[in-house]
């Protein structure tokens, strides 16, 4: 796979788009690995990988979309 | 490769959208909140209710606080915090930020300190004082994919047998009902005064049962297997007691004992408590806890010892247990182990991680490698007299080993390396069970070094470990630096495990490396400065040196590593050509900048990386007259370089002062310049992990790598001695230290003393008895082979080589040969050459002395026997010789020789066929012709001369003239053998007139004073040495033996060596 910017050889993948990134243009930021509700502190929490490889170029949206074909 | 910045939401970061810009209301999103929540500098603790605060004074007389977490099922953490530290957490209410509280604590203590914030914050979440405790939330993954069984089983029998604890229960209320009802007595001063008498004279009793041998320590019953197992049950016992002395003391003072349980202790099955909770009553009761385990042991070992000797049935037992309890105690004192010894001096000396510095220090010395003592400064040279301390207790300990092996295991192996497989199993569990605290440190050692050397294998591929290399550098505060720089201090970067407490940079010494901390710490602190006192530590991902080789200056502090660190070394000269001209301001202003930073107050804390980061984050600027001072963010501060700045409230401010931060919100205008000022801003968060951050957009938030993960002091650590690293406090006792040298220089005196004495003793033999049943003797092959028949087998012993019979064995002593038999209680026969003897019975009775008996037969050859007893314990052997059909007995101390159904009696009442023998008085020997016919005083320690052998005509040049009478020869001619009573050659024994012996002598004078004598054909007596020259008449005694031996052993007289021995 090959840079998404500079056609180097990649060196990983974007998180949120699996877009390839080299090293230069490799972005760190957090990604939620898991959402749930803890009980025994009664509160949602998520577990967090803090420096996931973002592209910066892929748009994930902060706000969901509502999908009421699914229900 | 670029940085998300994290104070910006990730959505905003991914949409491109510039730094700084306004948020919307429609960007609060989940994104922001994630990246929000993973803030540090946002972070909002809150401590924990139910904390346990102990106000406690450091020996050195510097106030500290001892914090408990609260007890709620998991296991509880102590922490050790300043009075100014403590404030700060008490701030910690969930509604300040760590930004805030930076803030505060540079208002409690009129220092910025983030570095420190930081630590704080992160100390007290990893031992469970904040709101938020610690969850491994990958754990349970673990659990999912269990292991099969069998590798579970073994994980678990391994971490077993590495000391992990089990069946833990809570003993709190046992050991308080026991304290109660009792316990309290035995920590009154009576009780002080009481024991101390009773463990002197208990270890008085030991050593004196110990010489005479009449108690084995691995022998019940007459078995070995049963003295094994009641041997492991009173090891048992006495560990127990030992943790039991520990608890009670830790009531004593107040404290609780959470949790019992068994552990495998260096290789032991042991038990243990946990007396951790002592550690929130101070020193005194810290060294009382740790003193109460070995204490107890030697007064129970001294009560048992007296109880043994007012009870005679109880003393077997007795003295096992106070075996058992001395090796504990013995055990448990050496400071080279972090066992109550190692405690105690700590805890005395109130200085952490002595035991690897001062074994650093002797290991450094013995290599020639610095600090000289003449280099030390004051805690230094406690430290090295610590390792001093500790070689000597090895010597003490390997004399004592030794001691314990000549005694005890000798015999021992002796009783069962010949007994076949079942024995010989047995023999290797007693002596691993032994040395299983040897064994364990040794695989340990062997363990670590299999593992250094498979990651220098790996390390040494450079190509290979490239990447782990440059992996180490992103987390430490040098990955901010460009990915082209860092690939080149990769390239050139070497790993480096240096062993704990060794000293690693030398203050004002020449600095060739920068050092990264990848895992462990290092301790920094300023030669002169109180025991105890650390300047600074370096942890994961923080760098030594840095500043020094950027600015080209000599380390200020002494760094020493604490505990297993991997370093990873970047020459100096690399780092300063790559890294390029300090980060910050341009070198004019940074001249200012720094003279600015000496003069102001509120920055004296910072370390030099802290400084440095601080620096590299400052920007300079003036403001007119008039103008309002701004501080643009929460965690803004400036610092008036000239001029004059007036506050609301009127107060005018000067160079040296600083202003903020503030903590939280935009504070705005603080002050309005009075005359033209210059001022420095300096983002307060930054610290030292700013150094290459570059001061733009820099706002104190750390990247995840840098954040301090468990803290300073992890829970590993011994916390009453984790001082917070800082500037020594105002009140600390520098003369202490010059005390407590005078003290330990005594200590150390003591201790060379005693391992002198140690190994003085050496030279004195013990008993070689004492761990033989009363069903056997003790053969040794002085001479020669000696071949031995016991039931179902037969065994050739080698020259030197120990055996205990059994009843019914049978002995046949080559022509060149000759051996010895110890009977209990150190009453000796000599197998002469070419005899053959078998053993009949074997007994001892009585209690208090005992008598031991014993029955042989003598079918060829010659015996000569003393039947005296080397000890107090035993009574003279009662012997019986069936020789020729004659039965010869002796019940009293007798020395006499049997051969053919004869006896000589050179002294003592024996009788043959129940008739008196008469008592010649004169000498015996085997009349062999080997060179040495008395048994070697190490293979036979029963048998020794005593002071009256130099009364005694032999050849030693003792002060007596007449010792050196009998040093010739007779000069008999084998007709001379024959005497008056029909032909009898009388047997060319010498001996002494008064024969004893003691158990402790350890070389017959004739052995030191004569060579090895030649065969009598090798050299002939002088004819001046004739026997008219012996002023003790003549040598050959007036016995009726006649010679059984071979020709070529034929007791003739002039087959008498010249270095005939006396007895």
């Amino acid at each position: 796979m090959l840079c998404w910017f500079c056609a180097k050889a990649a060196r990983g993948s974007c998180k949120f788009c699996g877009r390839g990134v080299c090293e230069d243009h490799a972005r760190f930021g957090p990604f939620l690995l898991e959402v749930h509700r803890s009980e025994s502190r009664r509160r949602a929490e998520g577990l967090v990988v803090e420096d996931a490889i973002q592209c910066g170029a892929c748009h994930p949206r902060p706000q969901p979309i509502p999908m009421p074909e699914l229900d | 490769m670029s940085i998300v910045e994290s104070h910006l939401s990730v959505w905003e970061a991914l949409a491109g959208r510039a730094p700084g810009q306004p948020i919307g209301p429609s960007d609060t999103d989940v994104w922001s909140a994630v990246v929000d929540r993973i803030n540090p500098a946002r972070a909002k603790p809150e401590i924990r209710a139910g904390i346990e605060v102990a106000e406690l004074t450091s020996v050195r007389g510097v106030p500290y606080l001892m914090l408990r977490s609260p007890d709620d099922g998991v296991s509880v953490r102590y922490l050790r915090l300043s009075p100014e530290e403590w404030q700060l957490a008490q701030l910690m209410d969930g509604s300040r930020t760590v930004a805030r509280l930076v803030a505060e604590f540079a208002h409690i203590s009129g220092r910025l300190a983030p570095d420190q914030v930081r630590r704080i914050v992160a100390d007290l979440a990893a031992n469970h004082m904040l709101g938020e405790l610690p969850v491994d939330a990958f754990g349970p993954l673990e659990k999912v994919r269990r292991r099969p069984f069998p590798l579970r089983l073994g994980a678990g029998l391994l971490a077993a047998a590495r000391g992990r604890r089990m069946v833990v229960a809570n003993v709190d209320p046992l050991i308080d009902t026991l304290y109660r009802f009792g316990g309290r007595l035995f920590f009154t001063p009576v009780a002080a005064v009481l024991f101390g008498i009773v463990a002197l004279a208990g270890f008085g009793l030991f050593a004196w049962t110990w010489w005479r041998g009449d108690q084995s320590v691995f022998i019940s019953n007459g078995s070995f297997l049963v003295g094994a197992i009641v041997l492991l049950a009173l090891n048992f016992t006495a560990l127990a007691a030992h943790e039991l002395g520990h608890a009670l003391a830790a009531k004593h003072v107040g404290r609780r004992v959470p949790a019992a349980g068994f552990l495998v202790y260096f290789g032991i099955p042991s038990v243990f408590v946990d007396t951790s909770d002592v550690w929130m009553a101070g020193r005194r009761a810290r060294l009382r806890t740790t003193l109460a385990g070995p204490a107890a042991g030697l007064v129970l070992a001294g009560s048992a010892q007296i109880v043994g000797l007012i009870f005679p049935a109880v003393a077997p037992l007795a003295f096992k247990l106070a075996f058992a309890w001395y090796l504990n105690a013995l055990f448990n004192m050496n400071p080279l182990l972090a066992l109550d010894g190692y405690y105690l001096l700590m805890d005395w000396l109130e200085i952490p991680n002595l035991r690897a510095r001062g074994l650093a220090f002797v290991g450094g010395r013995l290599r020639r490698r610095p600090p000289r003592w003449a280099e030390l400064d004051r805690e230094g040279r406690l430290v090295a007299l610590y390792g001093t301390l500790a070689v000597l207790w090895m010597v003490v300990a390997a004399n004592i080993f030794y001691r314990v092996w000549s005694d005890r295991v000798q015999g021992l192996v002796s009783a069962l390396w010949h007994g076949g497989f079942g024995p010989r199993l047995l023999l290797l569990l007693v002596v691993g069970g032994l040395g299983a605290p040897l064994a364990y440190l040794l695989m340990g050692w062997i363990s670590r070094r299999l593992r250094r050397f498979r990651t220098a294998r790996q390390e040494a591929k450079r190509a290979e470990d490239a990447p782990r290399r440059l992996h180490a550098l992103n987390r430490s505060m040098l990955g901010r630096l460009p990915a082209e720089v860092l690939a080149r201090l990769a390239e050139r970067a070497r790993w480096d495990r240096p062993g704990d407490g060794r000293q690693l940079l030398f203050a004002s010494g020449a600095q060739s490396k920068v050092y990264v901390v990848v895992e462990g710490a290092l301790v920094g602190r300023r030669p002169g400065d109180p025991g105890g006192i650390l300047r600074q530590q370096a942890g994961p991902g923080d760098t030594v040196g840095l500043d020094a080789a950027l600015a080209g200056a000599p380390s200020a502090l002494d760094w020493y590593v604490a505990g297993d660190a991997v370093l990873l070394s970047v020459p100096s000269t690399l780092v300063a050509d790559v890294v390029g001209p300090l980060p910050g301001p341009p070198p004019a202003d940074r001249r200012y900048a720094e003279a600015l930073f000496d003069d102001t107050p509120a920055l004296t804390g910072l370390s030099p990386e802290g400084r440095m980061g601080m620096l590299a984050a400052a920007r300079s600027s003036s403001i007119n007259p008039g103008e309002p001072i701004r501080l643009d963010g929460p965690t803004d501060a400036v610092i008036v370089e000239s001029g004059a700045i007036v506050l609301p409230d009127g107060g005018e401010l000067r160079r040296g002062t600083m202003i903020g931060p503030v903590g939280e919100g935009f504070p705005g205008a603080v002050a309005v310049a009075r005359t033209p000022v210059r001022l420095w801003t300096i983002p307060a968060m930054a610290g030292a992990s700013a150094t290459f951050a570059g001061s733009a957009s820099f706002d104190g938030t750390d990247r995840p790598p840098l954040r301090p993960a468990v803290g300073v002091h992890s829970g590993g650590d011994y916390p009453p001695l984790a001082a917070p690293p800082g500037m020594p406090p105002g009140g600390v006792d520098y003369g202490l230290d010059g005390r407590f040298e005078r003290r330990l220089w005594w200590l150390v005196l003591l201790l060379l003393l005693l391992a002198l004495a140690l190994t003085a003793g050496q030279l004195r033999p013990g008993p070689a008895w004492a761990e033989m049943p009363s069903d056997r003797v003790l053969l040794t092959a002085e001479t020669g082979a000696v071949d031995v028949t016991v039931p179902g087998r037969r065994i050739t012993l080698d020259e030197g080589g120990r055996y205990q019979l059994p009843i019914g064995a049978e002995i046949t002593v080559g022509g060149s040969s000759r051996a010895s038999l110890t009977f209990r209680g150190g009453a000796i026969s000599v197998l002469c050459a070419g005899s053959s003897a078998a053993i009949r019975d074997l007994h001892s009775d009585g209690d208090r002395v005992r008598t031991p008996s014993g029955t042989l037969d003598l079918s060829n050859g010659r015996i000569l026997s003393d039947t005296a007893s080397t000890t107090g314990a035993f009574a003279p052997l009662s012997l019986e010789i069936s020789s020729a059909r004659v039965s010869i007995t002796s019940t009293e101390a007798a020395w006499y020789a049997v051969a053919s159904g004869q006896a000589v009696v050179s002294r003592g009442e024996v009788r043959a066929d129940r008739i008196t023998q008469p008592q010649t008085g004169g000498e015996l020997d085997c009349g062999d012709g080997l060179p040495d016919p008395l048994p070697t005083p190490s293979s036979t320690p029963s048998v020794s001369p005593t002071p009256a052998v130099s009364e005694s005509p032999s050849e030693s040049p003792s002060p007596t003239p007449s010792a050196s009478d009998s040093s010739s020869p007779t000069p008999s001619t084998p007709a001379d053998d024959e005497d008056d009573d029909g032909g009898v050659v009388p047997p060319p024994v010498t001996r002494s007139p008064t024969p004893s012996r003691t158990t402790t002598s350890p070389t017959p004078p004739v052995r030191t004073t004569n060579p090895p004598s030649p065969t009598p054909s090798a050299s002939p007596p002088p004819p001046t040495e004739g026997p008219s020259s012996s002023p003790s008449g003549p040598v050959i005694s007036s016995g009726t033996i006649t010679p059984s031996a071979p020709v070529d052993q034929s007791p003739t007289i002039s087959s008498v060596p010249p270095s005939t021995i006396i007895f």
